[in-house]
């Protein structure tokens, strides 16, 4: 069920573009702070876009974990700039990569002329890690924790079973995604892990929830990426050919975020996922068929096989074997997650797979790039969906 | 069940939102709220209804017995409070008499052989102090 659009937001299609992007590289343990992680990616995105600092005039990041971390105001202040617009959009993938939604359209209102935008964590070497983001909801506090439904791999392991049951995903297909992304981060080079994944070591590693084992789970991570937005005709003189927002878009889920893991009534579908890919095809006016590749939110192997169903991409009761047969792969018919994903390259909530997408964009992927490369999309959820969609100039 | 439980992961039987569920487990009953505009029920408990908006909100009796609609066994603890638990098996339930909900619970009284998708379990209560109570499910046997 798609709701009819209002609005296909066709008037942004490539008036905004990515003209620099910055990553420190992803690690389990870093021992630097948030602020020195993501201060090095912004300095890498701002010598990569050859701007200079005095023209950010707008800072725009997710809003439920950067804003406490390192807030917009302290960015400014560390750079020594003043900006005249920020703001937070919605937390997760999806509020990552509203950004770029957001920033195209306060670039393309006059609100902003150049837009920074950044994510960084230490998650991999701090104790409690990701799960106490959850916290904040009482009815999870008072209706989950006291049967220990707590943590992302609790959340996501009773969504594998299903998945499982109504689809007929096997065991050796959950593997496989973990698999095909290692031999993609391997071939990137640029990973958090990057030793070779047989299926083997799949098997024996320990379970989490069952049916979720450990590689069936994103690594944890420190370190950050930040990419910096302009107009179009800003971007005709940056240092790197600039890679254009063709689309974006956000939905909301159907169901209040406390209950957006366990009550939405197609369980295993992803409403939000498939009605901002809707919207954001609309938007670059392209099919599914012109995407050549895409960088996708992979908490666990299930999430992305779900992913990928709510998209469109794959029928669901194909998305297991499509994976297994090895079309994500970078030589695949649909190579996804070119660098590894969360689950080899890093967990930044998926900053890293923006950034990602530009190096291929612009044809700065080395081994791993993905031949003709010219649309791509990025999409991430968590508890509503965005779909962003990059075109090469 | 011997089974620890500390304060910190106990529920909050206080919340006006929660108190009518809380209340009934002490009954013995397993209740849900129900908007009366869109005749749908829903969860978590809300000031309003998620689907329509109304705030027509009453709270209507299960009968307590469900099937299993997905689970899990958990064997890495995320919180302390559960490193004495694991593994410990995690079920959504559904109802026949309230449709549209899952119910997280925990799986009793059962080796996991009993746990799949479409075992049919009944609720059972826990006293985990003076006035909480949290239900549980174990599998209907032979069925």
């Amino acid at each position: 069920m798609i709701k009819p659009l209002q609005n296909h937001n066709k008037k942004l299609k490539d008036k905004t573009a990515i003209v620099g992007i910055g990553e420190t590289g992803y690690v389990r343990r870093s021992n630097r702070s948030v602020r020195e992680l993501v201060l090095e990616a912004v300095d890498k995105a701002l010598d990569d876009s050859g701007i200079d600092k005095h023209e950010i005039d707008a800072i725009i990041t997710e809003n439920a974990v950067m804003p406490s971390s390192y807030p917009h105001n302290e960015m400014a202040s560390d750079l020594g700039i003043a900006s005249q617009f920020v703001c937070g959009t919605t937390g997760g993938m999806a509020g990552v990569l509203a950004s770029v939604l957001a920033g195209a359209a306060a670039i393309d209102s006059g609100a902003a002329n150049v837009v920074l935008s950044y994510f960084g964590t230490t998650w991999g070497s701090s104790t409690g890690g990701p799960y106490a983001y959850h916290d904040i909801y009482p009815a999870k506090r008072s209706f989950e924790l006291p049967y220990g439904f707590y943590g992302q791999p609790v959340y996501f392991a009773p969504k594998a079973h299903r998945a499982m049951y109504e689809y007929g995903i096997s065991e050796h297909q959950l593997a496989s995604v973990a698999i095909n992304q290692r031999k993609n981060a391997i071939m990137n080079g640029k990973a958090q892990v990057m030793k070779p994944l047989t299926l083997e070591d799949y098997l024996s590693s320990p379970l989490i929830a069952e049916p979720l084992r450990a590689l069936d789970c994103c690594v944890v991570s420190d370190g950050a990426s930040a990419f910096i937005m302009t107009s179009r005709e800003r971007a005709m003189d940056c240092r790197k050919p600039p890679v254009y927002v063709m689309g974006a878009a956000y939905s909301s889920s159907d169901m209040p975020e406390d209950s957006v893991f366990t009550q939405l009534p197609d369980y295993l579908g992803n409403i939000a996922a498939s009605r901002s890919t809707y919207k954001a095809l609309a938007m670059a006016d392209i099919t599914l068929d012109e995407i050549d590749f895409a960088e996708v939110y992979d908490s666990f192997t299930i999430t992305l096989l779900s992913e990928l169903a709510s998209l469109g991409f794959v029928d669901k009761a194909d998305i297991g074997a499509f994976v297994e047969e090895g079309n994500t792969l970078i030589n695949g018919r649909l190579p996804v997650n070119t660098h590894g994903g969360m689950l080899s390259h890093g967990h930044a909530l998926g900053i890293n797979h923006l950034v990602e997408a530009v190096r291929q964009l612009r044809s700065e992927a080395g081994e791993a790039q993905v031949k003709n490369a010219e649309i791509g999309m990025i999409a991430g959820a968590l508890l509503g969906h965005t779909t962003i969609i990059l075109r090469k100039s | 069940m011997d089974r620890k439980y500390i304060e910190n992961i106990l529920p909050d039987i206080d919340d006006e939102l929660f108190a009518p569920f809380w209340d009934g487990t002490r009954q013995g009953e397993l209740k849900f709220p129900y908007c009366t505009s869109c005749k749908r029920f829903h969860w978590y408990p809300r000031y309003r209804c998620p689907f329509c908006g109304s705030g027509t909100i009453e709270w209507v009796n299960s009968k307590g017995k469900g099937t299993i609609f997905t689970w899990t066994v958990v064997h890495r603890p995320f919180l302390e409070a559960y490193e004495n638990w694991v593994p410990y098996t995690v079920a959504l339930i559904e109802f026949d008499d309230i449709p549209g909900v899952r119910f997280v619970s925990n799986i009793v009284d059962a080796g996991t052989e009993c746990v799949s998708i479409g075992q049919t379990v009944s609720a059972v209560y826990y006293q985990i102090n003076d006035k909480t109570f949290l239900p549980m499910f174990k599998p209907e046997v032979g069925k």
